[in-house]
């Protein structure tokens, strides 16, 4: 066939064709709405009664209100799709480039059916500025994650694990035992002839009792400063001192009460002597003490007994 | 009582940054005022357009026209003038883009949909889309832009219906006694041509011809001959080299001058 006459049959052919298609939509007139004045009416924002009585009339701008509707309720859905099928377009593209690399000689189904999968995700209508934003979103998250995974222990799991080494380090001072002895105060009917330093202790004992060790201190410390051979001020001062945490101090007072030989708190007083050693880590010390508590046989044997056995275990 | 003539005298001011009014009279004098910017927005719509200086012009009239006759949606917010000529502009001008382009559009959808689908529906919501996603085309013109939305709608489309059996099929039962004639095959759109109307012959004939072709060659032979778009503009709407898309056409006007001598078209002319 020649070319003229081929470009003649084409001529009509296109004149056929524009002739039997419609110039305009149906059912559009001059006064239909412009595309903007639609989309205030479909989103609500703006609308006159002229316009809301042409619509309820008017079959295409009805039509165009509700795809405008439509649009605007897919929009958000679409660009999370479009979002995700971008991501996994350009991770399988990846995948698919290294997987290439390694089978070029075998040309297998499933390569091109993942190929073809990437190819149909740029299909999607791209320009969309919100996928910007979501793909730094990812990118922070996995940021986060990273670091999450990465950063140092804080500082009070550190705490956490110097505590369980000193543990470690502390044999004996878990098995000390320090409680605040009962103290009945004295009741003498009769005259009273008692001497400052008593009366000092009196006071003292009262706080003690009160769980005030501090003031006990001070009144005890001056009550066995005038009357030095009480035996009750240097044990209690003793106590107090270990109850507060001073074990050195506390050591002391002991030293002095046992030396002092008192019947009434010895065995109390190296009871105490035996736990405060436990404190300070000297264990050999310790089972001396608590060996003298068991020969005594008073109220701390089988106590002390027990602390022995431990003390032997932990060796 | 001084906060009190403090919050008047701050409604007063707000009042009065408002702009005032405008009125019929007044309006014309405005718009000249904005007629060269209006000017240059409407060309910066209409590029790769022939002549599109004289259609500028032509369209910036037609704003000045209906914004006169829209002045009550203005005075009703007063929130600035020339935001709101641009406004208009902006619907002139894609009206006009919409009036141009859609019967193109049309026929482009309805050869992909064969007529089974609301066609109409289908080219509004695409030209909704491009409405909305006009700003985000870049570089490419607006008439490739609604190409490309379109063929996307249509794929969308196609997907619904993949899986649906159509109406025809599911309401002819099989039974002995209906039995097909061969005279019911033939297509009802032979009886209907008349022998005055040559054009629709030969529109009818090449049609076939088209459809014995491949889908990948068809598309771009439409779009070059029948809608007269550039190699260039085809070889963005289907995505492939300028190189591909002269090859498609070419190849096919070859098949199609084979098709239309073994038809003998030339006696319709």
């Amino acid at each position: 066939m020649e070319q003229e006459t081929f470009e003649k049959i084409i001529e009509s052919w296109r004149r056929a064709e524009r002739e039997s298609t419609p110039a305009a939509p149906t059912g559009k007139t001059e006064h239909c709405l412009s595309f903007g004045q639609l989309q205030n009416y479909a989103e609500g924002r703006y609308a006159s009664d002229e316009q809301k009585i042409h619509v309820e009339a008017c079959g295409y701008c009805q039509r165009m209100v509700r795809l405008f509707k439509e649009q605007a309720k897919t929009n958000v859905f679409s660009m999370l799709a479009n979002t995700i099928m971008e991501r996994l377009s350009e991770f399988i593209s990846f995948t698919s480039s290294a997987f290439e690399r390694i089978t070029t000689s075998v040309g297998t189904p499933l390569w091109k059916f993942i190929h073809g999968l990437s190819k149909l995700a740029i299909l999607m209508p791209r320009p969309i500025p919100i996928r910007e934003i979501i793909a730094i979103l990812f990118g922070i998250a996995g940021v986060v994650l990273i670091v999450v995974l990465v950063t140092p222990p804080s500082k009070k799991e550190q705490e956490t694990i110097s505590e369980r080494k000193v543990e470690v380090t502390k044999k004996y001072s878990v098995f000390a035992k320090i409680e605040p002895v009962h103290f009945v105060p004295l009741v003498i009917r009769g005259p009273e002839q008692r001497t400052e330093s008593e009366r000092l202790f009196d006071e003292g004992m009262k706080f003690y009792s009160g769980k005030k060790y501090a003031e006990a201190i001070q009144r005890l410390q001056t009550a066995a400063d005038k009357n030095p051979k009480s035996v009750d001020a240097q044990f209690y001062l003793g106590l107090c001192y270990l109850l507060t945490d001073s074990t050195d101090k506390a050591i002391e007072h002991f030293r002095q009460a046992v030396a002092l030989g008192g019947n009434s708190v010895l065995e109390k007083s190296h009871w105490y002597l035996g736990n405060a050693y436990l404190l300070k880590e000297d264990g050999a010390k310790a089972l001396e003490e608590f060996e003298k508590v068991v020969k005594l046989e008073g109220d701390y044997e089988w106590q002390a007994r027990e602390r022995i056995t431990e003390i032997e275990n932990v060796n | 009582m001084k906060t009190n003539k403090g919050i008047i005298q701050r409604f007063v001011n707000f009042e009065a940054a408002k702009h005032p009014p405008v009125t019929t009279e007044n309006f014309g004098e405005l718009y000249e005022q904005h007629r060269p910017e209006i000017l240059r927005f409407c060309l910066s719509m209409l590029r790769n357009y022939e002549c599109a200086e004289e259609l500028a012009k032509k369209l910036a009239e037609t704003t000045s026209r209906k914004a006169s006759l829209r002045l009550a949606e203005y005075n009703d917010k007063r929130d600035s003038l020339r935001t709101w000529i641009f406004k208009i502009a902006r619907d002139v001008c894609f009206d006009e883009l919409y009036s141009r382009h859609y019967p193109e559009i049309f026929r482009f959808c309805l050869d992909r949909l064969k007529d089974h689908v609301d066609v109409e529906d289908i080219v509004q919501d695409a030209f909704v889309k491009a409405y909305l996603t006009f700003n985000e085309n870049k570089g490419a013109s607006f008439r490739t832009w609604v190409y490309r939305i379109a063929e996307q709608k249509c794929i969308d489309e196609s997907k619904k219906h993949r899986w649906r059996r159509r109406p025809t099929e599911v309401a002819a039962p099989i039974t002995a006694d209906a039995v097909p004639l061969p005279d019911a095959e033939t297509p009802s759109a032979e009886q209907t041509v008349s022998p005055d109307d040559e054009s629709y012959d030969i529109r009818r004939l090449v049609n076939e011809c088209l459809d014995q072709l491949d889908e990948r060659e068809k598309t771009p032979f439409v779009l070059h001959r029948s809608e007269g778009l550039t190699y260039e503009e085809i070889a963005e709407i289907i995505r492939t080299s300028l190189g591909t898309a002269r090859n498609r056409v070419k190849s096919a006007e070859v098949k199609m001058k084979v098709c239309l001598e073994k038809k003998g078209a030339e006696d319709y002319l």
